[in-house]
């Protein structure tokens, strides 16, 4: 996987998918989605895309741009077990494509 | 004794909110449906301080949106309902996200008490609250608890008791939501509340924030109240989120969670919460998950937990299962022996006895099979599980905590559809559940075993082992193929996504495992025994009635007295010759043979004889005769009764499931049969309509007779379909002579 994957920079520089939450700063040219990110490390949620259901529902798990997660299983984001402000959550790929993050 | 003060309790899943009932109510406690859904509804009772207090356990919800069944009933429930006190559980250790839901009753102007749950995980993490701060900056009482232990409950008692006599005039609490969304507020309000939308259930600012989120059971409700009002608020809400689109590319429920996280925080650092120390980010939960959610280690460990938890209910539940056998079977005789012989005592043997004693010999395995389905929920495995199977059951249209229900129900072999139709209760998403419902049935559960042991043992003994590997294999393949299937036709609909919250591993308590096996068998008894009871007697009458025709029972009665007469003078003769031995046994076997006759003789003439004998022209397609159709149809009854049918069909009399050799014997010479019509048989065996203990779960647990029809009447047209495609290329291929 490369680090600046070309189709995840073109949506972060774009941003014309409904993005659920409100940017402070822009996204950095290095975020990918959740479901492409590989390893066990800190990541920072920079963007959540989806419809209404999803961005509502991420707001309620507590997961909004700036909250910081725990990624916990080494098969990566596509099947994807993070650690947020002390849960732990599983999501599914769909969900994990929606959800931009950046290393910590 | 005052009159009964009303509580709910509410908070996010995994806060407490089940280990706190079960301790204020212990076993004063019923569990139902809400109407109308499949979410389950606790209601309870305990006495405090001569106050008499009805408990209501909501389903754990994040926020009060309606973007979830759970979701909708709690809220509801908290507005249709006016429960005297709202007793939000919030666990202390995850203080922040659990306070966004508290932010939304305080919204909502409802009394509220906060529990602050788990105080000593919170502790073990470094992190102290302030209770009294929090209680003073929200404006609500927050009292500590240790909902496990009961620490700080008596107190929580008390401050319920207070804030009850206090709450009648509860004002909704207004929070800031920046310019854009203020402004629409205030557009909004004075419209709401000049016109009364709504406005006898809800806040007139609630109303207009849930225009704003775009609640669809707000809007629908609009509607129907004030259509033209409603579509002016819509005009308004329409124009803040075109507005909120162009310029920060978000949606109003954004800007309105954002804001709600905003409050909280600034709530929390305002001396509320002190991190003594930054432990490690990683709790042990997550160190045990390092290994048992591991890649190739955590489907090793499920395979085995999941072994267990089947050996568990199936081995260690037969000496209850033997013990209720021997109460009926004593129930039979004695019945037999005091009663005249007749309709009334076959009916009371066969209908009124055996019928209940098939459905509650069930009783021991539903108990221990929610027992360990108890452990490995409260436990917290129960959820990883669901995890690392929801990748493989997704693409079938499942949901990971499919997987359950399927093992329960045969899917090692051997285990039964009925505990695995009511263990689908642990899934939330609503088809994927009724899915999983329809599809269980497919699985060989142990009373389907005997019969395929019997028909491979018979036709394929060569290979039994592979073929019985094989049979298992099809019951999977076809389970997901069909769930697939159904998942693209009639319960077509979006996956729900699979997001959810894994609860840390804890030792369960044994309260609460009782609580939870007892709660859930008792359900079973109360729901299966209210209709099985008439089912059954019908059954016993399709295969009792008509009875033979009088000429028939005349010539049998004669026959049999004839070789009685023999016997008899056999008997008085036996003392003087030793040779006439040989002589009484051949009679004794006459007589057997006699009995046998008559039975089949009455079997085809009855009810179910005779539409087995009707379905001989259609299913003459898949190599049945009227006999196995006569078995077919005993089957819906129950699995079993296939056996000890063809018994009587082929003339052998009462044949158990444990000795079928002289059935195998018979139908192996049975010009009529061969491998080919065997495979045909066990196809259709293992697929048809599920048995009627099952179908009458699947009623109840879909809440619609119409699901179960839909189970009885798929499954045998797919099973028959596949019986003819079986028999038809084999006798194409020449095997079937």
């Amino acid at each position: 996987m490369t680090k600046n994957h070309p189709d995840i920079s073109c949506h972060c520089r774009r941003g014309r998918n409904n993005h659920c939450f409100l940017r402070e700063q822009p996204c950095p040219v290095d975020a990918r989605p959740l479901s492409r990110t590989c390893g066990k490390h800190r990541v920072k949620v920079c963007r959540i895309k989806g419809d209404r259901k999803i961005c509502a529902k991420m707001a309620n798990l507590g997961i909004m741009p700036g909250t910081e997660m725990d990624l916990l299983c080494r098969r990566g984001g596509r099947q994807c077990m993070v650690k947020v402000n002390g849960a732990t959550l599983s999501i599914d790929a769909a969900t994990a494509d929606n959800l931009f993050v950046t290393s910590v | 004794m005052s009159a009964a003060l009303s509580i709910a309790l509410a908070g996010n899943p995994n806060a407490g909110k089940t280990t706190l009932f079960n301790r204020l109510t212990g076993a004063r406690q019923h569990v139902g449906n809400y109407p109308g859904v499949t979410v389950e509804k606790k209601e309870g009772f305990f006495t405090w301080k001569g106050h008499e207090i009805k408990v209501t356990d909501l389903p754990g919800t994040y926020s009060l949106s309606a973007y979830s069944v759970e979701e909708l009933v709690a809220r509801d429930f908290i507005v249709n309902e006016r429960p005297d006190v709202v007793v939000d559980i919030v666990d202390a250790s995850n203080l922040e996200r659990n306070l966004y839901l508290s932010c939304q009753f305080l919204e909502l102007g409802v009394p509220v008490v906060i529990a602050l749950n788990m105080i000593d995980v919170a502790r073990s993490r470094g992190i102290e609250i302030d209770a009294d701060k929090l209680a003073e900056l929200l404006g609500v009482p927050v009292v500590p608890i240790i909902a496990r232990s009961g620490k700080g409950v008596d107190k929580l008692f008390d401050t319920i008791l207070e804030t009850a006599g206090t709450a009648k005039n509860i004002h909704p609490v207004m929070l800031r939501y920046g310019f854009d969304i203020d402004q629409a507020l205030s557009e909004m309000l004075p419209l709401i509340e000049d016109n009364n939308l709504l406005t006898d259930q809800y806040p007139a600012r609630w109303i207009a924030l849930k225009f704003l989120e775009h609640d669809e059971q707000i809007l629908e409700k609009a509607r129907a109240a004030n259509a033209g009002l409603t579509d002016r608020l819509l005009q308004i809400c329409e124009k803040i989120t075109n507005h909120l689109q162009q310029t920060m590319e978000v949606y109003p429920e954004a800007v309105i969670a954002d804001h709600r996280y905003g409050y909280i925080k600034s709530v929390l650092h305002q001396g509320v919460i002190h991190e003594k120390f930054v432990g490690d980010r990683l709790y042990t939960s997550d160190k045990i998950d390092k290994i048992v959610t591991h890649r190739l280690l955590g489907p090793v460990i499920m395979a085995a937990v999941l072994y267990g938890l089947y050996t568990f209910t199936f081995n260690y539940s037969t000496s209850l299962v033997d013990l209720l056998a021997t109460v009926f079977s004593t129930a039979d005789t004695w019945v037999n022996a005091h009663l005249p012989d007749g309709p009334l005592k076959s009916m009371i043997i066969s209908g009124v006895i055996d019928g209940m004693g098939g459905v509650l010999g069930f009783v021991p395995i539903i108990m221990f099979m929610f027992f360990g389905i108890a452990v490995l929920e409260d436990s917290g495995y129960l959820a990883r599980v669901a995890f690392m199977m929801d990748r493989i059951f997704h693409f079938f249209g499942l949901h990971g905590s499919s997987v359950m229900p399927f093992i329960v129900s045969g899917g090692i072999s051997g285990g039964c559809a009925v505990p695995g139709v009511m263990a689908t209760r642990t899934l939330r998403s609503p088809k994927e559940r009724m899915a999983t419902l329809l599809t269980v049935p497919f699985m060989n559960c142990g009373a389907k075993l005997p019969v395929l042991t019997l028909l491979i043992g018979a036709f394929f003994s060569a290979h039994q082992a592979r073929y019985m590997f094989l049979a298992t294999m099809a019951a999977w393949l076809v389970a997901l193929i069909a769930a697939k299937f159904l998942r693209m036709t009639v319960l077509r609909g979006e996956s729900t996504p699979f997001v959810m919250e894994l609860p840390p591993y804890r030792f369960p308590t044994l309260r609460g495992l009782v609580i939870h096996t007892w709660e859930r068998t008792w359900q079973y008894i109360k729901k299966a025994g209210t209709v099985i009871l008439g089912i059954s007697i019908m059954l016993w009458a399709m295969m009792t009635y008509p009875g033979l025709p009088q000429d028939q029972v005349n010539t049998f009665a004669r026959q049999r007295q004839i070789i009685e007469q023999k016997l008899q003078q056999l008997k008085t003769d036996a003392t003087a010759d030793d040779n006439i031995r040989p002589a009484g046994s051949n009679l004794m076997v006459e007589l057997e043979t006699l009995n046998s006759n008559e039975a089949r003789a009455r079997l085809r003439n009855s009810l179910a004889g005779r539409i087995g004998i009707a379905l001989e022209s259609v299913s003459r397609y898949a190599g049945f005769d009227w006999q196995t159709n006569i078995a077919l149809v005993g089957g819906f009854a129950a699995k079993e009764v296939i056996i000890s049918t063809l018994g009587t069909a082929y003339s052998l009399g009462d044949v158990s499931t444990e000795n079928t050799t002289s059935l195998k014997e018979r139908l192996a010479g049975d010009p009529h049969w061969n491998p080919v019509v065997a495979l045909a048989v066990l196809a259709f065996i293992m697929f048809y309509a599920p048995c009627f203990v099952t179908i009458v779960c699947i009623a109840r647990e879909a809440g619609s007779w119409k699901w179960a029809f839909f189970s009885m009447t798929f499954n045998t047209i797919f099973a028959f379909a596949l019986a003819v495609c079986i028999y038809q290329t084999g006798l194409f291929l020449g095997l079937g002579g």
